[in-house]
């Protein structure tokens, strides 16, 4: 695997260079397991695990705000369940597994003339459906069948790796 | 204009807000005490919610403010500046000397980070920590964009620093 | 006869031209299974995610808006279980085109992506074969655009990360 798009980013990080979004992808990198770190990286390991969010507040606070504040209205509170707000984090660790199929920064060449072959004739598209709403329950779907796939590559890769080491003992 | 609810839209910023106040104030007492000053003041100020471009830089600049009064009313600056002085609470490492494994050099970072300077420390919370924009922060630190830039940049080169000198201190 | 030859040049290099307009992957498929009714697709066009990107605008709330905003166009191809083989052939007849990247296998299913990168270098089509054992179904997922880094925090919602 080739970790120089890591490396840049790093690099960029300190001179603070980054979206928030290249951030992200640090912070998940180092968020991994230490084994499935590079051993020249882990040095930064501890650095973006300091960044993770920790402290919170309990509901009691919230009970006591609301005593204080007496709400005349009562209004349906938004609840996040706890699965809810674990399960974006468990597929981010899934976004650095894919990283590296896209093509990353260091990976682009010199722009050439585009090729007329690289176009696509989007004019003959016929669309399915008329109405944005219906096709948008399909894209929905669509798009998240994509991100669960790639939650799979990374559960396989693991797999993988573990049955190679245990295959090598 | 989205109608804005104190109990689905204020309340939940709390734990960002507690945060901040407690890189600032390094207490979690009295950080907790700053969310609840910061929610009943915003409340108090609801006349003006809908005119406010961000519910939450607002939110959060309020906090900042009073969790600095309150800072400087306990005089714990002086704490601040003796670096080997460990605080009360048990989230944070006791002796950096003492730091080797993994979770003890994140803790350092931590300890790290709270020894900054006031506004590298809340500019790196809120970028580093809390995901915001450098125009969500300049407004909640009422600065410019740049100024932004300049102590986030400041920030991370010390903290690396720093981490580095420990590491090798350590050795 | 020099105009004749002129013509006959123009007009071959015209119909060279629209021959090198692409197909996605897709079409490339359902061409192949031409006459066969048990294949099913759905597309939405690059007028239609411009719909759905304006109707978001207006406040119509969805959460993969800005994952949306950079896709040109969608489809998705529905079949039995035995034609993810004819897929996968088809793709590696035209390895030149789409590189294979990762694949992936549970119990109860497996798929591959696929990728098709510009002459810069950027993915501009992504390709997903995916079947489900147990349902027997087979699902090509197909998107142009802008497959980028972005793209995938943009799926992956990353405002949720914080509580």
């Amino acid at each position: 695997m080739d970790y120089k798009y890591i490396e840049q980013l790093i690099d960029r990080y300190f001179q603070c260079e980054t979206s928030l979004q290249e951030e992200q992808i640090l912070k998940t990198f180092f968020a991994q397991e230490e084994q499935d770190v590079p051993e020249e990286l882990r040095q930064y390991m501890p650095l973006f695990t300091a960044m993770q969010a920790g402290e919170t507040l309990g509901n009691d606070f919230d009970d006591r705000i609301m005593q204080l504040v007496k709400e005349p209205t009562v209004v349906k509170a938004r609840t996040i369940s706890l699965s809810q707000r674990l399960q974006p984090l468990m597929r981010a660790a899934a976004v650095v597994a894919m990283l590296f199929m896209l093509g990353t920064a260091i990976d682009r060449v010199i722009q050439i003339e585009p090729q007329v072959g690289d176009e696509i004739n989007y004019s003959a598209y016929k669309d399915t459906y008329d109405d944005p709403t219906m096709a948008y329950d399909k894209v929905e779907d669509a798009l998240r069948l994509i991100s669960d796939g790639f939650s799979m590559v990374q559960r396989t890769d693991s797999a993988r790796i573990d049955s190679l080491i245990t295959g090598l003992r | 204009m989205k109608q804005i609810d104190f109990r689905t839209d204020i309340l939940p910023l709390k734990n960002e807000l507690y945060r901040l106040a407690l890189r600032i104030t390094l207490s979690h007492a009295d950080a907790e005490d700053v969310v609840q000053e910061t929610m009943l003041k915003v409340w108090n100020r609801r006349e003006q919610w809908q005119q406010i471009d961000s519910i939450e830089a607002f939110c959060l600049a309020i906090c900042r403010n009073l969790a600095l009064d309150k800072t400087k009313r306990a005089e714990r600056q002086n704490e601040q500046l003796d670096e080997s002085h460990a605080p009360q609470d048990h989230s944070y490492a006791a002796n950096p000397e003492e730091l080797a494994v993994r979770r003890d050099q994140v803790a350092l970072v931590r300890k790290l980070i709270d020894q900054l300077p006031e506004k590298q420390r809340s500019c790196m919370q809120l970028r580093d920590i809390e995901g915001k924009s450098y125009k969500e922060i300049a407004a909640v630190l009422d600065i410019n964009e740049q100024q932004v830039k300049v102590n986030i940049f400041r920030a991370r080169q010390a903290i690396k620093q720093k981490f580095i000198e420990h590491e090798q201190y350590g050795l | 006869m020099k105009r004749t030859a002129l013509l006959f040049l123009a007009l071959t290099v015209q119909m060279v031209g629209l021959a090198q307009r692409s197909l996605d992957f897709a079409e490339k498929f359902l061409t192949l299974c031409k006459n066969d009714s048990s294949v099913k697709c759905v597309t939405v066009s690059p007028k239609m995610m411009e719909q759905m990107v304006k109707r978001a605008a207006d406040g119509w709330e969805n959460n993969y808006m800005q994952a949306i905003a950079k896709l040109k166009s969608m489809r998705i191809v529905t079949a039995a279980a035995d034609y993810y083989q004819k897929a996968e052939d088809l793709l590696t007849k035209n390895n030149r085109r789409f590189k294979a990247e990762q694949d992936y296998r549970t119990d109860t299913q497996h798929g591959a992506f696929y990728t098709r990168k510009n002459k810069k270098g950027e993915t501009v089509e992504l390709i997903m074969l995916h079947e489900n054992c147990n349902k027997n179904v087979f699902t090509i997922i197909n998107v142009t655009g802008d497959i980028d880094e972005e793209f995938l925090c943009f799926l992956y919602n990353n405002k949720t990360f914080k509580n």
